[in-house]
């Protein structure tokens, strides 16, 4: 079958964006910060019972508070989504980007882990024209409806202007009807399978 | 007799079909002839015993061919066993032989040719083998013509390695010259008789014989060119996938092919013209097919002989079609094959025809150089010719240098100019190599070689006009990304620069002046050393940190290649390092990152300095560079004392020697006896590097490192020798350092009299609780760098150097290299001074931690008995932080300070194990005399924790006797049942088996191979039971309180088997199960959940058969515990649990989820399925965890429940 984008563009796994790159931290490691955590570090004693003086919430690595789901977390469960056509991820063609998914409320508010929430995630098909942007949608909403817990609800959209038909495409992916019949369908499914292998 | 004798045999050896029989018969056959008087008859009847099978032709009908070539079989095989034991047939009979089995081809086809062929061999072997039979022979075999091809392949080898044995007899190879001239024509037979060969062990063969052939006949054009036809029709070779396998590999035929094409100059005509024929074909060719070309054009290339016949006329066919190669060339190895056959062809050239070569060349290299497209393929062109002799380096490198100077002023492209400085470096690197092997060559040719290497043209002029204007320009402008490239490769050249030697003089001399050289490293250490520490940024700070550290890399990487060249820079590098920190700490003393930067500039300037040893070309650096940073180190730490900064700062240069030690210090299982320290050669030593200037700390006195260092530069010693200087040297530090921050007082009272004690010395006197901290941190880390260099010394180095005593007196002893002002009259003390509040006592642990048990003298028990007292005293005599290093000290005296056979020794510690015991008792029913009133729950708690900690260290000894054992006993059986702590001592017992480093086998701590199953019979397996309510006494009536044993003895017992090996506790795994699951709702969610988790996981991996019957009540109970510790983690209350706290609830939960999802592989799905539906319901929210690392694992749980159905 000829491909509909037969040279897309490809970023560099590199150049995807990771939550290390978007820390200013330090690549220096610099001595211990506080007599707990050097206690704990030099491993003279290992077992917990032996904490002394932890009055400190400052320590380095401190089991951390509230992570909640965020943009970046959304982005790594759905980057490495293979392409139904090319042998590559939806990140590495730029299919799925960070900056269009949307999180509502954003987990820089939310403070309860349960409140209902909304997670938009609009996709950028390769070429205006792309037959394959239902799947990928699909396949989209598929891996996030697996990954989430039941409180979030997932949308897939086509991001406006890339795609001549957009308001289709973006009806099928909001049927749930149309969804659910088409996960009935094995050559559908078994497209779904194949580009969902490499989740982790 | 015989007659009968050979026929009998020759139809036993065609009637039989084991092997073993067809081995012996012709043995038996040979040993006949041998034995015959008359060995001429014998040989008759012996051939004549065939005869009966001879007599049919060679028809289609004929059904006997098989009977008749085991017959022949029969005689060739007598005549190999004949030829084993050298058993010499007479000329005209050999002749005979020949000539019958020779006919054999033409008659026999189907029987005789497999026979005849090994026959033939063995015949030609003999030693009265005539060379006339030979073109006899081959005559013969060629007359198979066709029948050739129907022979099997082993049959065909056989007869190829026949050929091969004749042509390489010389005197074989001489009668068939002889008789054929330059016609040769049996070549011409063979090569008609062998031309479909296809089998790849037979074409090795072949090809052999035709190399042979060409290398020793002397054939005519005609001729030559026949058999060039015949090997270059396989040309390229390759091998097919269904080739049986018969080790030969694509690679054997290729370079088998490859040497019939570079067999000789006379092919050359033919040769070469074909494979540049084949190579201009452009795409017909994949890249390994040109590869294979161009490697066999370099085998020629460099192989011919008569290189102005063979080489010479086809120089300008060759450049003209590889330069394209090169210039448009995409596959690297096609590149470099091609860069290798150009160099090839420069070496073969004379004088005349090389200088033609290169004005040629040059031509078209300057036109490419000279465009930034091209550049770069130029420069790898220009570096493969003119780096295949001095002289072509010598003729082409001026006209290039000036070109590619001057280019490089004009460029205007950043991506240009650093193409064209990768250009330069490489001739540079080049040069740099040519000179160091002119040096290794110059002893047998010194004259020819004198100032070939343009020696005017490659020192200060090319810094001063090309380099040092690139990095002025650079540095002027703000560096942009673009111009990062450009000032790696300027940095690269420095480092290339200062590794021009000049060529042809007896000493070699360094091209760049001495101030040139100054200059250079000057520049190079500003990215690393001077503008980081100093807190300026080199590049501009908008730009990517990526470029950052890759400018860094590159500055350090050509100060790593450039000190080796030129090692008088180094210790200016360290001066500049420490006046970077002078000039930075002056500046803003309360910088943040002075410290870390003061770290890494440390760390890449043990590199640089090659103190890595291995790496060092002169052997005379292995001790003085890296006793140089370690000074430099010393001399930064006390200026710092001096100015009175804080002790982060100082902790920064403790890290970096302990860093510089690491890499210095001999790992301990490397000791040589031959290279022991005594106390003499210690002093010895330590008087020495005083006296050659070392700096020292505890007299104030920064020395002069740069005498010290020249003083062991100058020193030429061993590997052997340098490990032992090394080892002493680190001592020596940690000694410098501890009489620096310690201090011997005199007390004196009513009960002890007059005694000595350490305290810290007068830059500890900071005393807000921020500073403390910091120096308590870098006196641990001083701690480090003690243990590191005491454990590396041997027993007997640690007694000779008294190092038990030095862990109570810190060194400040008379011990002859001490500068303590109380020396004379101090012999130190034997107990941990109190001073300070113990806070030496982490001093002492750095020494004792490090100690061979053989080496703490049995008067020092002592100390184990007084820090029992101490630290069971009310109240606690010291910090909590202090407190637990103490703890440390009585876990390392209590594994260490055992003296078997010593009954005295042994009563003392039993007595110290009942004073334990006792405070133990007391402690536990309240009822601690004397003291009054009861210590508080805290300092009860402390206390406990020492006996577990003694404890700790005394059962990997696990002594027998009930004397020695009772404390275990009486902890083990009373600690869980503690009305008022029963928790937290139960959860103490992890104490006792957690892996501390203070009991690692590097510090040779005492661990006995049976402890863990020892510590099982004892303290485990005994109280199983206890741990369900029913089996307790009736004398407990109250159930709340029967529970609260059952639960704190389950903690207990978890918390021991978290440590121990699943073998240790496999028998009595049923029962753990049982207690496991019980705890999973009793058991708070913290380090007890953690531990039962553990041992749930360690039996589920080891033995999920255990866990079968209890599925449900597993999944339900861990999933359970799951959702505990979820909401404990998301409650409002989480943010102020300690952070010990946090990690268990995190550890709870991620154990859970990974016991669910390792399940799901343990168990046959039907065991599984019917929790499915409810459990995923649960992992769906398990997806939401408020920790992002779990996550990953609750949808690993959730997927593997999600396809159990599958």
């Amino acid at each position: 079958m000829d491909k509909d984008n037969a040279n897309p563009t490809i970023l560099n796994t590199s150049q995807l964006p990771t939550r290390q790159n978007r820390k200013n931290g330090s690549a220096l490691n610099g001595p211990f910060t506080n007599s707990s955590a050097l206690v704990h570090k030099l491993g003279y004693t290992s077992s917990p019972p032996w904490e002394i003086s932890e009055s400190d919430g400052t320590d380095s690595d401190a089991e951390g508070d509230m992570e909640l789901i965020d943009e970046q977390d959304i982005y790594d469960l759905i980057s490495n989504i293979s392409d139904p056509e090319h042998p590559l991820s939806l990140g590495q063609l730029a299919v799925v980007n960070l900056p269009d998914i949307d999180i509502t409320p954003s987990p820089l508010v939310a403070a309860d882990p349960n409140t209902l929430t909304q997670v938009l995630v609009k996709i950028t098909p390769t070429i205006t024209h792309c037959s394959l942007a239902t799947v990928i949608g699909l396949g989209v909403r598929v891996r996030l409806e697996k990954v989430l817990p039941p409180n979030y609800r997932v949308d897939v959209m086509i991001k406006e202007g890339t795609h001549s038909q957009d308001d289709q495409v973006n009806k099928q992916l909001a049927d749930k009807e149309r969804v659910a019949a088409a996960l009935e369908n094995d050559t559908l499914r078994g497209v779904l399978d194949k580009m969902l292998e490499k989740c982790a | 007799m015989t007659d009968s004798k050979f026929g009998e045999l020759a139809l036993q050896y065609v009637l039989t079909d084991e092997n073993e029989q067809a081995r012996e018969i012709p043995e038996k056959a040979a040993s006949v002839i041998q034995e015959s008087a008359n060995t001429r008859i014998a040989i008759g009847q012996w051939v004549q015993s065939i005869n009966r099978w001879i007599h049919t032709g060679d028809s289609n009908e004929d059904d006997g061919f098989i009977e008749r070539a085991k017959a022949l079989d029969f005689l060739a095989s007598t005549l190999e066993v004949l030829l084993r034991r050298d058993f010499a047939l007479k000329a005209d009979q050999i002749k005979l032989l020949a000539t019958f089995f020779g006919s054999l081809f033409s008659s026999d086809h189907r029987a005789g040719v497999t026979a005849s062929a090994k026959a033939l061999r063995c015949v030609t072997s003999m030693k009265a083998f005539q060379p006339s039979l030979g073109h006899d022979i081959i005559e013969n075999v060629c007359k198979l013509g066709d029948g050739f091809n129907l022979q099997t392949p082993a049959t065909r080898l056989e007869l190829y390695e026949l050929f091969l044995r004749l042509i390489k007899d010389p005197a074989v190879a001489n009668d068939l010259e002889y008789r054929d001239g330059n016609t040769c024509g049996f070549i011409t037979d063979l090569l008609g008789l062998c031309r479909y060969e296809k089998d790849p062990l037979n074409l090795m063969k072949w090809f052999e014989i035709l190399r042979t052939f060409l290398q020793n006949f002397f054939p005519s054009a005609d001729v030559t060119s026949a058999v060039f036809e015949r090997f270059s029709n396989y040309f390229p070779i390759t091998l097919r996938n269904a080739t049986p396998n018969s080790g030969v590999t694509p690679g054997d035929l290729k370079a088998a092919l490859r040497s019939c094409f570079a067999a000789h100059y006379r092919v050359a005509g033919l040769a070469i013209p074909y494979l540049m024929n084949k190579l201009d074909n452009g795409d017909a060719v994949t890249a390994a097919v040109k590869t294979d070309i161009l490697q066999t054009l370099n085998a020629c290339v460099s192989q011919y002989d008569h290189p102005k016949q063979s080489v010479a006329p086809y120089v300008d066919q060759v450049w003209t079609s590889l330069k394209y190669e090169v210039r448009n060339g995409e596959v690297p190895d096609t590149i470099q094959a091609t860069l290798k056959v150009l160099g090839s062809l420069t070496k073969r050239l004379d004088a005349e025809e090389l200088s033609t070569f290169l004005s040629e060349s040059w031509k078209d290299l300057a036109e490419d150089l000279s465009s930034p497209e091209y550049s770069a393929q130029a420069g790898q062109l220009l570096v493969a010719v003119s780096g295949s002799t001095v002289q072509s380096f010598a003729s082409i490198t001026p006209r290039a240098l000036a070109h590619v100077q001057n280019t490089i002023k004009h460029a205007e492209s950043s991506a240009y100019k650093q193409k064209l400085l990768v250009v330069l470096n490489n001739i540079l690197s080049l040069r740099w190599h040519l000179t160091d092997s002119l040096a290794t060559s110059s002893a047998s040719q010194p004259a020819s070689s004198s100032g070939l290497l343009n020696d005017e043209i490659f020192g200060e002029s090319l810094f001063q006009t090309t380099y040092l204007p690139l990095w002025q320009n650079l540095s002027a402008s703000s560096t942009s990304a673009d111009h990062v490239g450009i000032l790696k490769e300027t940095m690269n050249g420095f480092a290339t620069l200062v590794g021009q030697r000049s060529s042809g003089h007896d000493s070699p001399r360094q091209l760049c002046s001495d101030s040139t050289c100054t200059q250079i490293f000057n520049l190079l250490a500003k990215p690393v050393i001077v503008e980081p520490i100093e807190g300026r940024n080199f590049l501009d700070a908008g730009l990517d940190a990526r470029l950052h550290e890759e400018v860094y890399d590159a500055a350090a990487a050509s100060l790593k290649k450039a000190v080796p060249a030129y090692p008088a820079a180094f210790r200016n590098l360290l001066f500049q390092f420490l006046a970077s920190i002078k000039t930075a700490y002056g500046s803003d003393p309360a910088r943040e990152d002075l410290a870390a930067h003061i770290q890494l500039a440390a760390k890449t300037l043990y590199e640089v300095g090659g103190a890595d040893a291995t790496n060092l070309l002169d052997s005379k650096l292995l001790l003085s560079n890296p006793f140089s940073v370690v000074n430099a180190l010393l001399e930064g730490l006390l200026w710092m004392l001096s100015q009175h900064a804080p002790a982060k700062v100082w902790t920064a240069f403790i890290m970096s020697m302990r860093y510089a030690f690491d890499h210095t210090l001999p790992s301990a299982s490397s000791q040589h006896p031959g290279s022991q320290i005594t106390r003499d050669w210690y002093l010895n030593f330590a008087q020495q590097i005083v006296s050659q200037g070392a700096p020292q700390l505890d007299l104030d006195q920064p020395g002069d490192p740069e005498r010290m260092a020249k003083a062991f530069e100058g020193l030429s010693i061993s590997e052997l020798d340098a490990s032992r200087h090394r080892k002493a040297y680190c001592l020596w530090v940690v000694k410098q350092l501890y009489r620096r921050f310690t201090v011997a007082h005199c007390t004196e009272d009513e009960t002890n009299g007059k005694r000595w004690v350490i305290g810290l010395s007068k830059d500890f006197q900071e005393t807000s609780s921020d500073l403390v901290m910091q120096q308590d941190i870098c006196l641990h880390q001083l701690v480090r760098l003690a243990t590191s260099t005491v454990r590396v010394l041997s027993a007997d180095e640690q007694k000779a150097l008294q190092l038990d005593q030095d862990a109570f007196a810190l060194f400040n002893t008379c011990d002859g290299d001490s500068t303590n002002p109380a020396d004379g009259e101090f012999t130190g003390p034997s107990a941990l001074s109190s001073a300070d509040g113990f806070r030496t006592a982490p001093l002492s642990l750095g020494i004792l931690q490090g100690l061979h048990p053989g080496a703490i003298r049995p008067e020092f028990y002592t100390t184990l008995d007084d820090l029992c007292l101490t630290l069971t005293s009310v109240p606690s005599p010291c910090s909590d932080v202090t407190r637990t290093t103490l703890d440390t000290i009585l876990i390392v005296l209590s594994n260490k300070l055992y003296f078997r056979g010593n009954i005295d020794l042994n009563g003392k510690r039993a007595a110290t194990k009942q004073h334990l015991e006792n405070t133990f008792t007391g402690i536990s029913t309240g009822c601690m005399n004397p003291i009054e009133p009861r210590p508080d729950t805290h300092t009860v708690l402390l206390i406990h924790r020492s006996i577990f900690s003694y404890l700790a260290g005394d059962v990997p000894r696990h002594q027998h006797e009930p004397a020695q054992a009772s404390l275990l006993a009486n902890v083990v059986k009373s600690a869980p049942d503690d009305a008022e702590l029963g928790l937290q001592l139960s959860q103490y017992f992890e104490i006792l088996v957690s892996p501390k480093e203070c009991l690692a086998a590097e510090n040779h701590a005492f661990r006995s191979k049976l402890d863990g199953t020892w510590l099982y019979s004892k303290a485990v397996q005994p109280w199983l039971a206890f741990c369900f309510s029913g089996n307790l006494g009736d004398e407990i009536p109250d159930g709340l309180e029967r529970e609260r044993r059952t639960i704190n003895r389950a903690v207990a017992t978890f918390a021991l088997l978290k440590h121990l090996k699943y073998n240790q506790y496999s028998a009595d795994v049923a029962e753990i199960v049982k207690i496991g699951l019980r705890s999973l709702s009793t058991f708070n969610l913290g380090a007890e959940m953690v531990s039962c988790m553990s041992v749930l996981l360690a039996v589920l991996n080891n033995d999920p058969g255990e866990l079968q019957e209890h599925i449900a009540g597993l999944i339900s109970g861990t999933i359970t515990m799951y959702e505990k510790a979820k909401k404990a983690a998301e409650a409002a209350t989480y943010r102020t649990l300690r952070p010990s706290q946090k990690r268990d609830l995190s550890t709870c939960r991620r154990n859970a989820l990974e016991f669910l999802q390792l399940m799901t592989g343990k168990f046959a799905a039907r065991y599984l399925l019917p929790h499915r539906q409810q459990l995923l319901r649960q992992l769906a929210w398990a997806c939401g965890d408020p920790m992002r690392s779990i996550r990953p694992v609750a949808i690993a749980a959730r997927k593997a429940w999600d396809d159990l159905d599958k």
